[in-house]
């Protein structure tokens, strides 16, 4: 009767998650592409994947959208002095950028980027996180994102630079934008407009998507910046980018700045260092409440009460198959996580990778690396995709482990 | 018998018979605080965690199932809360059996799960697929589950208890103080001092009520 249970179960599930990936009205243009969208789970955070969207309870963003918004979760109203704790907590995944229009995007720096992602938005806490990705899916991805062939590089006259800043100040792109290296963003209201109104658009989400234009040159298709500047939405109608009443020669001028702009070099962020052991005391409830629950246990929750999905980090998702871990309280971290081979292994121990610290530290530590643009080999950060937990945090959390985890 | 039979098929099928609720993703956060079974499952392992066995006396996880996993970890932790309170294991079936009908909204359907808590619960398990069950998603059941091998006071079991606890300590896996007392009162009944007082040492570091570090 169990087995048969099992067996049900696993029918159910099975149809939910053909449920959820099921795809919209039009036929995917890459049936490959779209099977690791599903695989990998972007319409967690992405609009724009072609697929359907997921439950409310798997929309990360969607559903802190939802909390900001004040509207009511599936599950039932919620207390207004619930909600308005929930929303002072929401800080990352408020918002994402879609994946429409990716295809003036250039397919090997989308390629590089899926597989290995860097801090593109500085307004925006979260970025990309590192998935498990090969360098092959992350190509059959780009290339269903941007399936167009590289065409010719655009020449620009003489001056078209210069020209090119002035109309970048005077249209305000500096508003929401950083250029690291050319232009800083400017702190302030949102810009005057050439010709007309900007259109209405949530300023804080603009600001939040807009990508560092440094990167830009090596991001976008450079044939079809100037277009995408003349008329964004033409090319992405979700686009919170408004028109800015560039006319045509303008636009290739802004073009030919952004993609040909002299960039001072930038020192590189230093990735920081551990702290020394802290010599008081460090209680549970302290790391508990900086790190485990400000942090963790989104994505590595108790499985039983969250109805089977413990997230990425416990039951899977985002393409992970799920470590089992469980960080939600202090017994439940203590069955630590499921190693490859099968066999439950502590997270207070070192890893091998890392042999002297932690591995939960090692993970903390590997966060602050990859998004100074280096890597711990063999262990990914943590949290992903998200801002590395402050080394005073760590250094409370590696203090409390090494005085011997009291409760 | 038969009459067992039926109703293991009744609950089963009554069971069977209820949608599962969708996963909640954002986990613990939105869980604890919008859903009553959630909340009341994470009181009563607060509860038992601290050793407040007492308060538990009839208020059993019983609650509206929401799924199976939730059933059965209900099931685990009525089992753990019993034996805390002194319950002999080779009774734990009788008397629970005794304080769920005298619980005021009794019924078949809680019997059944009083005789499947106890079927479960066989010592001879391995640890990997007690960890991996999904039901028992935390330590408490391993240490549950050693206190009740340790107390049970036959040589082999006590053999298996110590066998168990070496390894999860050996792994730094111990989930939670009780489970350094039952290794404490293993240790004491094998004759082994020391390592006894270590034991007891680790427990009382990992727990807010260090009277609960004492010999079973």
């Amino acid at each position: 009767m169990s087995a048969a249970l099992s067996a049900a179960r696993c029918i159910a599930a099975f149809g939910v998650l053909l449920l959820a990936v099921e795809v919209s009205a039009e036929p995917p243009a890459h049936p490959a592409a779209m099977a690791l969208m599903a695989r990998f789970e972007c319409h967690r955070c992405h609009e724009g994947t072609g697929l359907a969207p997921p439950p409310m309870e798997k929309r990360c963003v969607g559903c802190h959208q939802t909390l900001l918004a004040g509207r009511p979760l599936p599950g039932g109203p919620i207390a207004p002095e619930t909600l308005a704790r929930w929303q002072g907590n929401l800080r990352s995944l408020n918002a994402a950028p879609s994946l429409t229009g990716s295809a003036r995007l250039r397919r090997a720096w989308l390629a590089r980027f899926l597989h290995t992602p860097v801090d593109l938005r500085p307004g925006l806490p979260a970025s990309m996180p590192r998935l498990t990705l090969t360098t092959a899916e992350a190509g059959v991805l780009a290339a269903h994102l941007s399936p167009d062939e590289p065409a010719a590089e655009p020449v620009f006259g003489p001056g078209a630079v210069m020209r090119g800043r002035a109309l970048y100040l005077a249209a305000g792109c500096d508003a929401c934008h950083a250029f690291t290296g050319a232009v800083p963003r400017r702190d302030g209201t949102y810009a005057r407009t050439l010709g007309q109104p900007h259109s209405v658009v949530p300023m804080a989400d603009a600001v939040a998507l807009a990508p560092d234009l440094a990167v830009t040159r090596a991001r976008f298709r450079p044939e079809r910046l100037a277009d995408w500047l003349h008329d964004p939405p033409a090319m992405k109608p979700d686009t919170l980018m408004p028109r800015l009443g560039l006319s045509s020669a303008q636009a290739v001028a802004v073009a030919a700045f952004v993609l040909n702009a002299p960039l001072a070099s930038v020192p590189a962020t230093p990735a920081g260092d551990r702290l020394p052991l802290l010599q008081r005391p460090v209680p549970f409830a302290e790391v508990r409440d900086r790190v485990f629950r400000a942090v963790c246990w989104h994505c590595h929750s108790d499985a039983v009460l969250t109805h089977g999905d413990g997230g990425p980090g416990n039951t899977g998702g985002l393409g992970f198959a799920g470590r089992g871990l469980d960080l939600s309280t202090y017994i439940s971290m203590a069955k630590g996580s499921r190693g490859p081979d099968g066999r439950r292994r502590s997270i207070f121990r070192p890893a091998r990778e890392a042999p002297n610290m932690p591995r939960i530290i090692a993970h903390l530590v590997a966060r602050h690396h990859e998004v100074a643009g280096r890597e711990l080999p063999g262990i990914r950060g943590m949290p992903l995709g998200l801002p590395p937990v402050p080394w005073e945090d760590i250094q409370r959390l590696d203090s409390w482990i090494a005085q011997g985890r009291p409760r | 018998m038969s009459h067992r039979v039926s109703i293991i098929v009744a609950a089963l099928a009554a069971l069977a018979a209820l949608a599962a609720p969708p996963a909640d993703a954002c986990g613990n956060v939105v869980v604890l605080e919008q859903r009553r079974g959630a909340a009341e499952l994470a009181w009563f392992e607060a509860k038992l965690e601290r050793g407040e066995v007492e308060r538990l006396r009839g208020h059993f996880v019983h609650i509206v199932f929401a799924d199976n996993a939730q059933k059965r970890r209900s099931m685990t932790l009525d089992r753990a809360a019993l034996m805390r309170r002194g319950w002999r294991p080779d009774r734990i079936s009788k008397q629970l059996l005794e304080e769920l009908r005298a619980a005021p909204d009794d019924s078949q359907v809680k019997a059944w799960v009083a005789e499947s808590m106890v079927r479960r619960a066989g010592p001879r398990r391995r640890l990997d697929t007690l960890f991996d069950a999904g039901d028992v998603a935390s330590g408490t059941l391993t240490a549950a589950l050693a206190r009740w091998e340790a107390a049970a006071l036959r040589a082999y079991l006590l053999a298996s208890a110590l066998e168990l606890l070496e390894d999860l300590q050996e792994r730094d896996l111990m989930p939670d103080a009780y489970a350094f007392a039952t290794l404490a009162t293993v240790y004491h009944r094998v004759g082994n001092p020391p390592a006894r007082d270590r034991a007891f040492d680790r427990c009382r570091l990992r727990t807010e009520v260090p009277a609960l570090c004492q010999l079973l």
